[in-house]
């Protein structure tokens, strides 16, 4: 198990690399002149000339791979380079940003846990009655509805119903739970809603999947209360795929957090990455790129080592 | 449930005979999916009133009106209208133009471009293929908004980088799909009897893997629409969408207009709704396709 362990985290350094040379080649292979495009958002014309001493500043006119090699040991080093616009190291305003955000993506994957579970087996166990018709149209809903109107319509709602604004600056949970929840619930509840119906849909077709094996038919011959066999048997095995959903979009969930954030303006790494793109600043796209795609690789790891714990048949050789 | 199809291999897939009995097809698929062809019916409405928006729109939607800001919805003007007076109605019509093709667009450039990708990578193999694939696994470890923000980021925001920023995400997915069902045709014994033949390559290709991997092929295609629309509304909401002078559902949604959704409820109404009627409809009807045409796949996605 552990030289398991040791060998995925191994295997992690190879796929970084690519994500690293992903990251770095995105921004530069693609057709686009950085310091032209720059120029032309600030508005004047400039000069060739001073163009081409922007270009040399930012280290644009060397070749790509002294760029890239330049970039990577930065970066190894901890230094993302420093915002084109905001003057300010990227590390530093990358740092500030993440607390709203992991708020966000932990309190909406707890809604989303909470909604979508008890949804999915509800309407498993009740199969084809009313229960689960509304439930699985409660998922479907929550999987077309695009979730930054949801959220939308939810505040014209509370708006007109209560003549409640949610709070504008973001107060940190740790100092003021109340005031935090305030602001943080309904747009958590918004980005979970969606991963709670994928998480219903999920469930509901794992456990009718498992009910039909043999051995939850033999443990019925046997005598046992439905209960224990739910227990035992069931839900065992049905947590596979759901906790393999949860993960994938778990990671995924950076996607809904640029759209939540601009809603209910919460100032998180989102619309940090929304404002970056408005402004043509590469360094900071290419450290939140670099974040989500390392973000993404460890819970994929932590996804396959849960399996072990999880289901004993999966052996670690 | 799945019901007994008693379909015999691969070949069978593709409904070979669409030319021949359209209406065949039509009406079994009607009876089979009834759920998408409702959605199937609502697309083909929305497409009718995005083409022809410029008929049925009762404004142009770029008339200004200072003396009706905020106008509720009445006689006059169905939706209301924006912040600026314009005519809500119009802006949802001219805006559909803008979905479609963008998730049309988008879908089928991404599913081709990909799905090329998969067949040659799947039909030789070695190290072209380990590398296309391992550079499709780096590509789908991130979500499809952020990987098409960035792009739009180094592209700037016109109309086709919109395009080829949303087909992006979409390439790994399709290669993928298509590359999987490559791999198993490879096996058919046709191939086999093809190749002893003497059939080249490129006739292999084309002629005998090509059609037998076009129902998964167009089962990604038709996935990837719905999301491939919310991906446009996304982006123009957060401002780095299809510029002005266009209108797109979620440009409607954005920028100053947020001001007036307490007082004026139905700018944020209409265009959000069309939003989801669209994506919904896209979403179940690809779900529908994906169960007629390979019962194997239900639930997959």
């Amino acid at each position: 198990m552990r030289a398991y362990i040791l060998r995925r985290i191994a295997l992690l350094v190879p796929v970084l690399l690519g994500i690293s040379i992903l990251v770095f080649a995105f921004t530069r292979v693609l057709p686009g002149d950085a310091a032209i495009t720059r120029a032309a958002l600030e508005g004047g014309r400039l000069t060739e000339e001073e163009v081409t001493a922007l270009r040399e500043h930012w280290g644009l006119d060397k070749g790509i791979h002294v760029q890239y090699l330049q970039w990577f040991g930065d970066v190894a080093q901890g230094d993302l380079g420093t915002s084109w616009t905001a003057g300010r190291s990227v590390s530093s305003l990358v740092w500030s940003r993440i607390p709203a955000t992991a708020n966000l993506v932990v309190f909406s994957m707890f809604f989303a846990l909470i909604l979508g579970i008890p949804l999915g087996i509800v309407s498993a166990y009740r199969r084809n009655t009313p229960l689960d018709y509304m439930s699985r149209i409660v998922s479907i809903l929550g999987l077309a509805i695009p979730n930054f109107w949801l959220g939308v319509m939810l505040v014209i709602a509370l708006v007109l119903a209560f003549n409640w604004t949610p709070p504008l600056e973001y107060i940190n949970f740790f100092s003021d739970p109340l005031g935090n929840l305030e602001k943080m619930v309904l747009p958590s509840f918004v980005l979970g809603y969606t991963l709670a119906a994928l998480i219903a849909r999920m469930t509901r077709t794992a456990i009718l999947e498992v009910q039909r094996e043999d051995y939850v038919r033999t443990a019925y011959a046997k005598g046992l209360r439905s209960a224990v066999i739910a227990r035992r048997h069931v839900f065992r095995n049905a947590a596979l795929p759901v906790i393999t959903v949860v993960g994938v979009y778990l990671a995924l969930m950076m996607g809904g957090v640029v759209v939540i954030e601009k809603v209910f303006n919460i100032q998180g790494l989102g619309s940090l990455l929304v404002q970056a793109v408005a402004d043509r600043d590469y360094p900071i796209v290419q450290a939140e790129l670099l974040l989500v795609g390392l973000l993404v690789s460890i819970v994929n790891l932590a996804i396959d080592l849960a399996y072990g714990l999880i289901d004993p048949r999966i052996r670690y050789g | 449930m799945a019901k007994p199809y008693g379909r015999a291999g691969p070949q069978h897939w593709l409904p070979t005979n669409w030319a021949r009995s359209g209406q065949l097809v039509i009406g079994r698929f009607v009876r089979r999916q009834p759920v998408g062809a409702l959605c199937l019916a609502i697309i083909l409405l929305l497409a009718v009133a995005a083409v022809f928006a410029p008929l049925l729109s009762p404004y142009d939607p770029r008339v200004i009106r200072p003396a009706e800001i905020a106008a509720a919805p009445s006689l006059d003007f169905w939706f209301g209208t924006d912040h600026l007076g314009r005519d809500m109605l119009s802006m949802v019509l001219y805006g559909g133009q803008i979905a479609l093709l963008v998730g049309f667009t988008t879908s089928i450039l991404g599913s081709v471009i990909g799905g090329a990708f998969g067949l040659v990578g799947a039909f030789f193999g070695g190290a072209a293929d380990n590398v296309v694939q391992r550079i499709s696994d780096v590509l789908m470890s991130f979500p499809s908004l952020i990987l098409a923000l960035a792009a739009v980021a180094v592209l700037g925001p016109t109309l086709l980088n919109v395009i080829i920023a949303i087909s992006i995400p979409i390439i790994p997915r399709a290669a993928r799909v298509v590359r999987s069902s490559v791999l198993s045709v490879k096996e058919q014994q046709y191939i086999e009897a093809a190749k002893a033949v003497g059939c080249g390559p490129a006739r292999m290709m084309t002629v005998h893997i090509l059609p037998n991997v076009m129902a998964p092929f167009l089962i990604i295609l038709t996935a990837q629409l719905g999301g491939a629309i919310l991906a446009e509304a996304s982006l123009s909401f957060l401002g780095v969408g299809v510029p002005p002078p266009n209108f797109s559902w979620g440009g409607v949604l954005a920028g100053h207009a947020s001001l007036y959704f307490e007082t004026a409820p139905w700018t944020a109404v209409f265009p959000g709704a069309a939003i989801a009627v669209a994506v919904f409809a896209f979403n179940l009807l690809g779900d529908a396709l994906r169960d007629y045409w390979d019962p194997k796949l239900r639930g997959a996605g």
